[in-house]
């Protein structure tokens, strides 16, 4: 009976026990997941699957909500592993995802809902998030006395700060000329925005490609952020396209439109370019040096960039008139919807976890209550 | 189990609320198993149910394209209009539900059998719960 009684009391400590770990090793980069599915939402509303654009709204809105809750938990509670990811190579970087989810999820409200309001109160938020992510982990990593090398130090994670700097491009080019009265200091803030962006890709891509040929690269090197390198350029494809698009007739646009035009085109050919690389590093990863496909958060880094490029694509396709490229976006929706669709059951098959020790829980104490009640009837019929 | 009973049989000695050893082995080994069919049978509906779902998007996706409706999800289940796109509906449910009935059945598999193993590992202490 105490046996039993304690195995029930074990499993509740291990719910316990679990969500406690969860929160403490959070990973920053867990703002991912509302980054990933809310660009598989725009990217299923732009090309007409309304209902799945408006399902995935719905589960991103909570997703997003309990991620914050759950970061927020982590500084209060584990304050110090939460300080110390900030001046962590590998960890720090994942802090940009807040910014670009933010902005995703501003566009999701101004696109699905028609809400600019909110949109533009996201946007405020994450152009804040911006600048203190970039100056303080920038600066923490700067100053930080004990550095690991190259090898050690960079992946594919560290060009969330390009993406996150492209999100606030993008989300203000559709918010801000509605509530700015001047459009061309709109055009140009965020046209250096864009340029800010594109400055910080052609750095960190070149120590990535460096790392990837002059070092040792083992298989688990090969993080799922690295397909980051490709999700990085199709934002700034998007962001180049939001500039043309919205704030074309602009006396600013409309003066470096060619060189606008000839970037985002160069940006899309980057991004078109690492694809076939990044398949064929995957399937060595996975199929040759055998690692196997399990769940891990950094998965959402992968399914970002699949939505990502099916959205810069079908602009692509507006801006330039280039229709030949329509399935190509169509293509990669139902790829990155597949993505999304099996990493959000990895994520769930944690909540399953959870409910299978708390049934087992309930079950047991159920078993417990009813062996005692038993056992006092039979205890009464002796005594009677 | 027919063995288990002649064992526990010819095993009178032993005190009321007291497993006999073999009994107890026997038991165990009968839960372990129980536990890897568990096990294997869930593995084999997550994997029935990812391909499935997969299958389902991509055929939901074929049928709203060429249909090129832009439809709600209402509008699809109800008044099917676009063809096809609610049978793909229905084959996208039925996957994410095997892969979460498997998904149950090998948590739950693993679960038992970590207990067990845990019990098999220091068998002193579940002797001493049981004589309690």
């Amino acid at each position: 009976m105490v046996k039993r009684q304690s195995e029930s009391h074990a499993t509740l400590g291990r719910v316990t026990q679990r969500v406690e770990r969860s929160i403490e090793t959070l990973h920053p980069s867990y703002f991912a997941a509302a980054m990933a599915t809310g660009i598989v939402s725009i990217a299923c509303w732009r090309l007409g699957l309304l209902a799945v654009a408006d399902l995935l709204f719905w589960v991103n809105i909570p997703c997003y909500c309990l991620v914050w809750l759950a970061t927020i938990a982590r500084a209060v509670f584990y304050r110090d592993a939460f300080l110390r990811d900030w001046t962590s190579h590998a960890r720090g970087p994942g802090f940009f995802t807040s910014v670009a989810a933010t902005c995703v999820v501003g566009l999701q409200f101004l696109l699905l809902r028609d809400d600019r309001v909110v949109a533009m109160a996201l946007w405020c938020l994450a152009a804040t998030l911006w600048m203190i992510c970039t100056y303080a982990i920038f600066v923490a990593l700067s100053i930080r006395e004990d550095k690991p090398s190259l090898a050690d130090g960079i992946n594919g994670g560290w060009l969330l700060a390009v993406v996150a700097t492209q999100s606030v491009c993008v989300l203000g080019c559709a918010v801000l000329p509605h509530y700015v009265a001047d459009r061309n200091a709109v055009a140009f803030v965020l046209t250096a925005c864009w340029l800010c962006g594109g400055m910080l890709y052609i750095w960190m891509i070149s120590l990535i490609f460096y790392r990837y040929t002059f070092f040792r690269f083992l298989p688990s090197d090969l993080m799922p952020p690295y397909w980051i390198n490709m999700g990085a350029v199709a934002i700034s494809t998007l962001a180049g396209t939001a500039l043309l698009g919205d704030l074309g007739d602009t006396a600013l646009i409309a003066s470096i439109k060619p060189f606008v035009q000839g970037f985002t085109i160069l940006y899309w050919a980057t991004a078109t370019w690492w694809i076939p690389m990044l398949l064929v590093l995957g399937i060595w990863r996975h199929f040759v040096r055998r690692i196997p496909l399990t769940y891990d958060p950094l998965y959402w880094g992968l399914v970002f960039p699949l939505g990502m490029y099916s959205v810069c694509t079908l602009r692509l396709v507006a801006t330039f008139e280039l229709s030949f490229l329509i399935w190509v976006s169509r293509g990669f929706a139902m790829v990155a919807l597949a993505a999304w669709l099996l990493t959000f059951f990895g994520l769930l098959s944690n909540g399953v976890y959870l409910l299978v020790l708390t049934v087992r829980s309930v079950a047991q104490s159920l078993q417990l209550t009813e062996r005692s009640s038993v056992r006092e009837s039979l205890i009464g019929g002796q005594t009677s | 189990m027919m063995s288990t009973h002649s064992t526990s049989g010819s095993v009178g000695a032993a005190s009321a609320g007291r497993v006999p050893i073999q009994e107890a082995r026997a038991t165990h080994a009968d839960r372990v198993a129980r536990a890897r069919m568990q096990q294997k049978a869930g593995d084999r509906l997550i994997l029935a149910g990812f391909v499935l779902t997969v299958v389902g998007v991509i055929l939901y996706c074929v049928a709203c394209f060429a249909g090129g409706v832009d439809a709600g999800l209402a509008a699809i289940l109800f008044d099917n209009v676009v063809p096809f796109a609610r049978a793909t509906l229905v084959v996208l449910g039925i996957g994410s539900a095997l892969w979460l009935v498997g998904s149950f059945m090998y948590l739950n598999g693993t679960i038992t059998e970590d207990e067990i193993a845990g019990a098999e590992w220091n068998p002193a202490a579940g002797e001493h719960d049981d004589e309690r």
